[in-house]
Formats: structure tokens, C-alpha cells, sequence
């Protein structure tokens, strides 16, 4: 073996070359600094910054940047979507530090959208991205009047809805757990309010929302399909702003602005008022039936706040919080069977995340983020019966309460250290401790004559500790003038129930220029998830139970490889992007099983795998007064399972074969938009009784067809809306008018089977029904900006 | 102000309300052979010939009046009947042997030919090892309540070295209160989940879901469902909780029977529970057929039978 040795020698020359080099570079001069909105003072992230030299990055996710130049002078350039760009010489003879901050192109008198951004992308290895800015997301038709960031990123390619009107997003064949939804880097597990129909994310707290479905830089991690980065805003540092809005079921107000010189805040709090329907239309019932009295109530809170403070001109400091809560209860008196019977439910559940995160310029080139992060989420559900007797004290009663909860505490440090101008490399670690809960269940029954007999089932479920210590490096290398990568590695250690997994996942991405307007992309990333969500529904209830990794339950792995194309003319973005997704580890409920079973979660789930692969187009405009987009998917998931459907391949119910999206947004001046957005797929998959027949018992039993092996209806919708903004006195005044599902629609949301008639007489018919809701659904609301 | 507050309901309501309506989906036809049979030792081979019908429509599952079954032990045919008795079976003279494995092929026009293959597994024995009692309270106007609050602990003796299971059912009779001559009978629910002193894990134990060594059947059922997976070649004592309140002793009940039966037992109590969930909640389950070219189950069993008596203890109330 003592050939190899000059080999090694010549690997450790070259390295010690490599560093030598860097150091030599790190003698030149930096030009540094951050970017910001000139009105708000907000830091402006994925801002494009470049020399004329040609030389460009963009800023991270705190505005900042940082380039090295032998150059007595350099003209800098920075743009950002929807912002005047911004260019200015330096002249340079230290290393120097600089703050920049872009105008709106609002203040502009006419209303022409610009974006420069495009070119950015078209220059970037980041491809697989999901592009819609705050102002494209607040301009799009709403359902109940509540933009949302979930439902916006559903109209992109390669990201499906879940049923109808849900919020689900389905990336890539992948399922909704597979998804990383981050909140200024806090996990969000349950990113749904109204039973999925809207997010928990308040459009007004959110400063920007990134969507990643493949090629993932190796700083993410924890998911198969996708990765969600909202920022909150950090508050308007000049000046005292606000809104307030009323909408049909919800309203919000949302307050920012300057503490002192160096601290700004931002608070924001919505709530919606179902309680007032469902309250009018139980008395409704009431006064109809003349039984009893009936009562219920369902209404959500989001509560968001952000501190930011800057400790010096060097490091700052954000502490930033959510809290959102779900409550839906029921009540209902009525008599039967000589009782007076009260009938309670309850059922709450609740996110709550905080992020505390010191940033620091360590040196004109190395930027240090530090974050200690808490998330958690929980449901409850409690229902009760209680049988008081009309004609003495006896009473009975029965109750039932579960529930389930995870709790989620991170530390973590990472550093862009941008070691030469061809070189920026992203490094950093974390460690998480995570608890879950499951399944906690007690019932309760007995009598005023008995004893109360207590059942606490909790012997079916399982908590479970587990930690997990993770690390990463990455480097945004440009090879050359036309070809940039972004290359990584990211590295898990998982510790659950005296076992520790581990993972290495390589991370590539590559970006070749082939002229100014014409770009190649590819990239690979493998990712490894700890955590699952098993849910028998395709919508997103808050009983789906999130369960980790186990001895039992191996962590689920994918491997994804993407090819694209990115083709700029000045008006217009054109791509078009290939997938092929394999899976492993998948994890589904056995057959019969379901969450409401009472059996250890562990057992009730079976493991297998997936794969799926597609083609996605899109093309943009997003300059002039008409912007928006086409996209277009074309694709495949399937999973194949040892104990499901007898082993043989079957379809994702995320598999959609076609999903047509056009979004279109027209200003006619400042003081009115408009906006449509229609969208049309394929239907979800679904399991059909297809036959009856004689069982050995003499009973008529079903057969039903293999597993998905039927598709719904074609799912399509159309909605639209209009903005009337008014500038008054004190601030703007803007009415928003908009109908979901325009021309009614009646898509599925599920299918059942059915019967009428009787069985014996021969006049049994049996049929399937189809559910559908939100068939139209028309929106107002009133919103004032101070 | 006040027409917008008026609006708010109206919307709120249009939104809100969700529409059923009935479907038309075109699925493939699924007209198909039905064949049932279950047979056992002693007992001639009687085969139910049906058609399976699409599940959208009218039409039910029928007997089949003119096919032809065939059935075979070892290759060798050993008889062949055609046309459905008045009873609606297909009964053959053919009287299964212990250990014997029975082939039945079910032809009938415009189907293709089906067929399956069972096996009529070895006599058991069951003893009752541990009877429990019961306390008869005695009101001073000769009312009578009853309650049990003993365990029962029963040997099931099958020596086979082949995987079977095993269905314990009990019979509970009861006097009628209004006429004490007439006797009627329910099946009563064995309490497993308080079962003591078990001398094989609890493993044996298959519950209605899972074959899975720590997992409880908690669920109220009226059987209990094990296997000899741990106790293949050796006999075995099960003892269980047991409440009712009568005095007449009790029939204990204990089939077997092979995998086949098994799947469709399992099968069948899953897609039972399953139905009672929206398709939306959960996937629906087939039950198990071993019928190739079509839907039914062909299946052999034994029976084994003990009473269980009831120690009575009497006590008289004021």
C-alpha cells in the first residue's frame, strides 16, 4: 500500500494550498454589510447583490452579504423584488462595511410591478422553488378573506391541494408530514386552523415564505419533500404602522413599530367568530325541532409577536412567538327515555412556537446566527354524557377524554462564511430534544347508586423521549463565470429508546449558464425524516397523531434526483423541471386500522415504499401591470407495501396525474386590482366497494376494488377577487370582495357508499355519495393600514 | 352597518353547508363466482354456489342453480354433482376424513371454473380445569339476582405439530322471568384482559387485529381467539374472567381450524369495523378469500364442547 502515500501527500498539499489560498484572500478587502427596506428598516433576505465586475451573491436570511475585492473602487448593485435597484460605487481602501436600503417601488406613481429577482434565480443552483412574494400572495383570491401562505403555494408546480379547500400541501407525491414547515425556524407541526380549511400562518406577520421541493441545501433537513421557511417580520424600526381588518369570519389587528432607536416590534392577533353562526344556527335548529336546546361554538386565535433589538452595529437580537389555539364544544339537553340527557364535546388544540436568535458579524466575512427554539403542539378532546333521572336523584354518566402532545426544544449555531468571493461557505450544528405523547386516553362511567368506574387506557400508549444532534456544511461554490453549485453534506445522529440512527446526507446542486437568458440545473439531495404523521383521513385533522422514530418504527429515507431549465426574456420566467423521488421506510396504518383503535401505535402501523417522478412547467410574468403564472404538473407517486394490498404496487392517494394552475392578477391603478385564479386536477385516489356477494356466514358482504385503484371526479375551481383601495386621512382604507369556487363547482371531498330500502324485501338499492362543501363561497372584508 | 351584520349569517350559512349527492363512477364489472363451503369430520361436503353482483344497483347475490361441483381428494375425483338441492346447496355424499385435504372445482356457465382446497383439521378435547361460582341473592319477596365473580380455567388438548387457531365461544342460558320453564341463551364475553397465571406468554393470544407479542385485546368481544404458535405438539391451559348470572351451567365452545379460516375470520370482523367509518377516515378491508377465480371461502374445522358448571352460593336478603 506504499504506492498510495504520494497520493495523500499531494491530497494534503493541495488543501494546505486551498487554505493558503483563503488566507491570501482574506488579505484583500471585504465590502460588507446588510440590506434593508428604507421605510420599515425591515432586513431584506435573497436580495441580489453584484458587482459589475459580475461577481454577485444574495443576501442570507438577516440581509446580509459580504464581498472580497483588490478593486480601489466597485460599483454595487442590489435588487429585490418590488424595490428600485439600488447602485452606488464605493470607494475601497479598508475593509468596509456598508448599510443599504432599497425603496419600494410603490412610491413610484405608476403601479408597474418590476422584478429583478428573475435573473437571480436564473443564476442560482437553487432551484425546485416554489416563487410567490407577500404582495403576489396578498393580492390572490382568498377563501373566508384570509390570505394564506399555504394555499398561494398550492397553485406553484409540483405542490398539490389535499381535499378540497384543504391547506394540505402535497410536494411531489410526498405527504403532508413530509413537508418542514419552519417559522422563523421553528417547527410548526400542525399548520391548520378550521380543520384544515386555513392555515395558522397570519399573512400580516409574515415578512417572506420560501418553498423548497427538492435540491435542499444541506442546512435543512428532517423532511422527504419539502421545506417551508417563513420569516416573521421583525417590525417597522422608523415608524409607528398598524392595520385592522373585519372579515365575514374573522378579524385581525396587527401593530408595529419602533420601541427606541435600536428595538422594534411587531404584534399581530386575529381571531375568527364562528361562534356566532353556529351558535345562530342551533337556535335555528332549536326553535325547528322544539326538543331540547342545543349549543356550539368553534373559533381560532393567532397570536404573533417579534422583538428585535440591535445590541450594537454589529449583532442583534430577535425573540419572536406564536401562539395559535383551536376550540370547537358542543352541548346539547334534551330528554329520551325518561332522562333529562346532557351531552358535552370538547376539542381544542394548540401550536405554540418561540424563537430567541442572536445574530453577530463576527468578521467582515463570517456571520454567526444563534437560535434556541421551542415548539409544541396538543389536542384535547373531552366528551361527556350525563342521564339525570326526571323522576328522582338517580343519575348516570359516561365520559371520555384524550389526548396527545409534542413538545420540541432546539439549540442550534450556524456561520455564512464567505471565505472568498467564489466561495461562501454555510456550516453550523444543532441539538434537539424532542418529547411525544400519544394517544392518551381515560374513560369514565357510573352512577349516583355505583361506584365511578375509571379506565385509563393509557397502557396503549407510549411516551417517548428522543434527541437528535445534527451538523452540516455547505459551500455556494462558483466554478466559474457560468457554473455555480452548491455542494453539502448534513449528518444526524437520532437517539430514541436506547438506539441512535444515523444519517449522512449528501446534498448537490449544480447551475450552468448557457447564456444570459438560458440556464441548466441539477441537483441531488438525500433526506431523512425522524418524525411521522399517521392520519387515516386525507385532510388534516388535529386527532392525526405525530409519533417519532422508534425501535420499531425506522426512520424514513428518500433519495431525490432533479434536472431544470430556466429560461428568462425581460417580461417573462419560463421553467421547466424533472423529478424522480424513491422513498423508503414509509409508514401507513395496517389494514382495519385506524387512530380510533385502541391498540399501541406502534402496532397499528406497517412500513414500505414509494416512489414518484414528474415533469412541472411554469411560466411567470410578473412585470407590468398584469402579472401571475401558468404551471402545469405531470406525475406519478405509487407505494408498494409488504402487508397492504397484498403486496402489490398501488397509487399514492397524493398522486395526481394533472394539476393545471393559472393565476392571474391585474392593477388597473393604485386604487383597484383585481385577481383570478383557476385551477384544475385530476381527482384523488380512492378504494370502491365495486361487488356484493354471500359471504360464508350467509351475510352480504362487500368486496371493494384494490387500494386507490378509482379516482374521483376532475377537481376544478375558480376564484376570484377584486381590491378597492382608499387612501383617507390617516392611512388606507381597502375593500376586498371575492368569491371561492365561482361557478359552484361541486368537487368530492369524499365518496361513501350507501344504501336505501331493505334488504330482505329484495328493494335494497345501493349507491356511492359523494360530499362536497365550500360549492361557492363569497368573501368581504374591510381593512384599514395606518 | 347593520345590513353588513345582516349578511354575515347568510354567507356564513351558504359557506358553511356542505351538499351530498349521489355519484356515478364507472368502475369495472365485478359479476364473479361466489363459493362457500366449511366441512368437517362426520359431516357430508355441502357447497353455497353464488353470484356476486356489482355493489352499485338493485340486484343482490344469488344462488347459482345449475353449476356443477366437482371434488377431488389427492388428484382423485371422488365425486360429481350438478344442480342446486331444494335447500339451495350443492350436497355431496363425500364425508371429509381428519388430516385429509379436499380439492372442490365449481364450474357454471358464463363463469370461469373455480376452485379451492381445505383441510379438516384433528379432533381436540377441551376440559374445564377451574369452574367458577356464583352468588344467588335471594330478596325477601323471592326475588332473584345473580352475579359470578369467578375465574375460569379451561386445558385445550391438540397435539398438533400444524399452526392452528382456536375460537373459544360461551353459551350463557338463562330462565325467562316471566316464564321460568323457558330458557333463553346469549353468548357471554370472556374478560382475557384479567387473566392470570397464563402458562404460555401472552403471545398466544392473537387479538382481532394484531399477531403481536405485547399487544391486549381490550376490546369487548364474545370470543377469544389464540393459536398454538408457542404450544405446537403440547396442550394448553387458558384461564379468563367470566361474569353472568345464572345458575344453569354454561356450554364452552371451541373451534378449529386452519389459516384460511383464520384471514377470513380476521378479515371479516375488520371490514365490519371498518365500515362504520366514512371512507374518508380509513381504508376499507377485503375479506380473505381462497376461492381462485372468485370470492367465497372454502374451509375445514373441528369442534370440541365442555359444560361449566357454576359452584352457587346462596344468600338471603332481608
Amino acid at each position: 500500500m506504499a504506492f498510495k502515500r504520494p497520493i495523500v501527500m499531494k491530497n494534503i498539499f493541495l488543501i494546505l494550498l486551498l487554505f493558503v489560498c483563503a488566507i491570501a484572500q482574506a488579505q484583500k478587502h471585504t465590502i460588507s454589510g446588510v440590506v434593508r427596506d428604507a421605510e420599515s428598516g425591515e432586513l431584506l433576505p435573497s436580495a441580489n447583490v453584484y458587482l459589475n465586475s459580475g461577481v454577485g451573491t444574495v443576501t442570507n436570511n438577516y440581509g446580509f452579504f459580504s464581498f472580497t475585492t483588490n478593486q480601489p473602487s466597485v460599483v454595487l448593485n442590489v435588487s429585490y423584488v418590488g424595490y428600485n435597484i439600488f447602485r452606488q460605487t464605493f470607494t475601497i481602501k479598508n475593509d468596509t462595511t456598508v448599510e443599504i436600503k432599497l425603496d419600494s417601488d410603490n412610491q413610484l406613481e405608476e403601479v408597474v410591478v418590476t422584478d429583478n429577482s428573475a435573473q437571480s434565480r436564473l443564476r442560482s443552483p437553487q432551484f425546485n422553488m416554489a416563487n410567490i412574494t407577500m404582495k403576489e400572495i396578498a393580492q390572490l383570491p382568498t377563501l373566508l378573506g384570509e390570505h394564506d401562505v399555504l394555499k398561494a403555494m398550492q397553485t406553484m408546480p409540483g405542490v398539490g391541494s389535499g381535499a378540497d379547500g384543504m391547506t394540505g400541501l402535497y410536494v411531489r407525491g410526498g405527504s403532508p408530514d413530509q413537508n418542514l414547515i419552519l417559522l422563523d425556524g421553528a417547527p410548526v407541526y400542525n399548520a391548520n386552523h378550521l380543520f384544515g380549511y386555513l392555515s395558522v400562518f397570519n399573512s400580516e406577520a409574515i415578512k417572506s415564505a420560501t418553498l423548497l421541493k427538492g435540491g435542499f441545501p444541506a442546512r435543512y433537513g428532517g423532511r422527504l419533500s419539502s421545506v417551508l421557511d417563513i420569516q416573521m417580520k421583525e417590525g417597522n424600526a422608523n415608524q409607528t404602522h398598524g392595520m385592522a381588518s373585519i372579515g365575514l369570519l374573522s378579524s385581525q389587528v396587527a401593530v408595529e413599530g419602533p420601541i427606541d432607536e435600536r428595538t422594534s416590534y411587531l404584534v399581530t392577533l386575529r381571531r375568527a367568530y364562528f361562534d356566532i353562526f353556529l351558535w345562530t344556527m342551533c337556535k335555528i335548529s332549536d326553535a325547528r325541532d322544539g326538543v331540547g336546546k342545543s349549543s356550539a361554538g368553534y373559533h381560532f386565535t393567532d397570536f404573533n409577536a417579534k422583538i428585535n433589538h440591535r445590541l450594537d452595529s454589529k449583532s442583534q437580537l430577535f425573540a419572536s412567538f406564536y401562539a395559535g389555539t383551536d376550540k370547537f364544544k358542543s352541548r346539547s339537553d334534551f330528554p329520551g327515555g325518561g332522562y333529562d340527557v346532557r351531552d358535552r364535546f370538547k376539542l381544542k388544540w394548540h401550536n405554540q412556537t418561540a424563537t430567541l436568535r442572536y445574530n453577530r458579524t463576527l468578521a467582515n466575512n463570517l456571520f454567526m446566527n444563534a437560535s434556541l427554539i421551542y415548539s409544541r403542539y396538543k389536542y384535547y378532546t373531552k366528551s361527556s354524557v350525563k342521564n339525570n333521572s326526571f323522576y328522582s336523584d338517580y343519575y348516570q354518566f359516561s365520559s371520555a377524554k384524550g389526548e396527545s402532545a409534542l413538545q420540541d426544544l432546539t439549540a442550534k449555531a450556524d456561520f455564512d462564511w464567505y471565505v472568498a468571493n467564489n466561495h461562501t461557505v454555510k456550516a453550523g450544528a444543532s441539538i434537539s430534544r424532542h418529547r411525544f405523547a400519544p394517544e392518551q386516553s381515560a374513560y369514565e362511567s357510573g352512577s349516583s347508586k355505583w361506584e365511578t368506574a375509571v379506565s385509563d387506557t393509557s397502557y396503549g400508549t407510549k411516551k417517548v423521549k428522543s434527541a437528535d444532534l445534527s451538523a452540516f456544511i455547505e459551500d455556494n461554490w462558483t466554478i466559474a463565470d457560468n457554473l455555480k453549485a452548491n455542494v453539502g453534506v448534513r449528518s444526524t445522529l437520532f437517539g430514541v429508546e436506547n438506539r441512535v440512527y444515523a444519517s449522512v446526507e449528501p446534498r448537490a446542486s449544480l447551475c450552468y449558464l448557457i447564456n444570459d437568458n438560458l440556464s441548466v440545473k441539477a441537483a441531488y439531495s438525500r433526506m431523512t425524516q425522524y418524525v411521522h404523521l399517521v392520519s387515516n383521513s386525507s385532510v388534516g385533522l388535529p386527532t392525526d397523531q405525530w409519533l417519532p422514530s422508534t425501535r420499531k418504527i425506522k426512520p424514513e429515507t428518500s433519495d431525490q434526483i432533479s434536472v431544470g431549465v430556466q429560461y428568462n426574456t425581460p417580461e417573462y420566467e419560463f421553467t421547466a423541471e424533472g423529478f424522480y423521488k424513491k422513498m423508503d421506510n414509509l409508514i401507513e396504518f395496517r389494514e382495519g386500522a385506524n387512530y380510533m383503535s385502541y391498540r399501541n401505535w406502534e402496532d397499528k402501523l406497517t412500513a414500505g415504499k414509494g416512489t414518484s417522478y414528474g415533469i412541472e412547467l411554469m411560466a411567470k410574468r410578473s412585470a407590468g401591470r398584469t402579472t401571475g403564472w401558468v404551471s402545469y404538473t405531470l406525475s406519478w407517486s405509487n407505494r408498494r407495501f409488504a402487508e397492504l394490498n397484498g403486496g402489490e404496487r398501488f397509487p399514492s392517494k397524493y398522486d395526481r396525474r394533472h394539476d393545471l394552475s393559472i393565476v392571474a392578477m391585474h392593477t388597473f391603478s393604485k386604487k383597484f386590482d383585481v385577481s383570478a385564479n383557476w385551477n384544475i386536477s385530476s381527482g384523488s385516489h380512492v378504494t370502491l366497494p365495486i361487488a356484493r356477494f354471500t359471504d360464508l356466514d350467509g351475510a352480504e358482504s362487500v368486496a371493494y376494488s384494490k387500494r386507490n385503484e378509482y379516482r374521483m371526479p376532475l377537481y376544478h375551481r375558480l376564484d376570484v377577487s377584486a381590491n378597492y383601495h382608499k387612501r383617507r386621512r390617516r392611512g388606507t382604507a381597502t375593500w376586498s370582495f371575492g368569491v371561492y369556487n365561482l361557478y359552484a363547482r361541486q368537487n368530492p371531498l369524499y365518496i361513501y357508499a350507501d344504501s336505501e330500502g331493505n334488504d330482505w324485501s329484495g328493494e335494497n338499492r345501493h349507491f356511492l355519495k359523494k360530499v362536497s362543501a365550500l360549492t361557492i363561497v363569497p368573501t368581504i372584508s374591510y381593512t384599514f393600514r395606518f | 352597518m347593520h345590513r353588513f351584520i345582516l349578511l354575515v349569517p347568510f354567507l356564513a350559512v351558504t359557506l358553511l353547508s356542505s351538499c351530498e349527492k349521489e355519484i356515478e363512477l364507472k368502475t369495472k364489472s365485478s359479476k364473479c363466482i361466489v363459493v362457500n363451503a366449511l366441512i368437517t369430520e362426520n359431516e357430508p361436503i355441502e357447497v353455497g354456489v353464488y353470484s356476486g353482483v356489482d355493489f352499485v344497483g338493485r340486484n343482490s347475490s344469488q344462488w347459482l342453480e345449475n353449476a356443477t361441483l366437482a371434488v377431488y381428494s389427492n388428484g382423485e375425483l371422488l365425486e360429481e354433482i350438478s344442480g342446486m338441492n331444494t335447500d339451495s346447496s350443492y350436497r355431496t355424499s363425500v364425508v371429509p376424513v381428519v388430516g385429509e385435504t379436499y380439492t372442490i372445482k365449481v364450474d357454471c356457465q358464463r363463469y370461469p371454473s373455480a376452485t379451492a382446497t381445505a383441510t379438516v383439521p384433528n379432533k381436540l378435547q377441551v376440559k374445564v380445569l377451574q369452574t367458577d361460582s356464583v352468588r344467588m341473592f335471594v330478596e325477601s319477596d323471592g326475588y332473584k339476582t345473580y352475579k359470578s365473580s369467578g375465574e375460569v380455567e379451561i386445558s385445550i388438548i391438540d397435539t398438533t405439530s400444524e399452526l392452528r387457531y382456536y375460537l373459544l365461544t360461551i353459551t350463557g342460558y338463562y330462565y325467562f322471568m316471566k316464564n321460568p320453564d323457558d330458557i333463553k341463551s346469549k353468548w357471554l364475553t370472556p374478560e382475557y384482559n384479567n387473566a392470570t397465571a397464563q402458562p404460555t406468554s401472552m403471545s398466544d393470544i392473537l387479538t382481532h387485529l394484531f399477531e403481536s407479542a405485547d399487544v391486549k385485546e381490550i376490546e369487548e368481544k364474545d370470543y377469544i381467539l389464540l393459536s398454538n404458535q408457542n404450544w405446537r405438539g403440547k396442550s394448553t391451559t387458558l384461564r379468563f374472567g367470566l361474569s353472568h348470572n345464572s345458575t344453569i351451567p354454561s356450554d364452552i365452545t371451541v373451534m378449529s381450524f386452519d389459516e384460511e379460516y383464520y384471514k377470513y375470520f380476521i378479515s371479516k370482523e375488520l371490514q365490519l369495523s371498518s365500515e362504520e367509518d366514512d371512507l374518508m377516515f380509513g381504508e376499507p378491508v377485503n375479506i380473505y378469500s381462497n376461492v381462485k377465480n372468485g370470492l367465497g371461502l372454502f374451509a375445514g374445522y373441528n369442534l370440541a364442547t365442555a359444560k361449566l358448571y357454576s359452584v352457587c352460593d346462596t344468600i338471603y336478603k332481608d
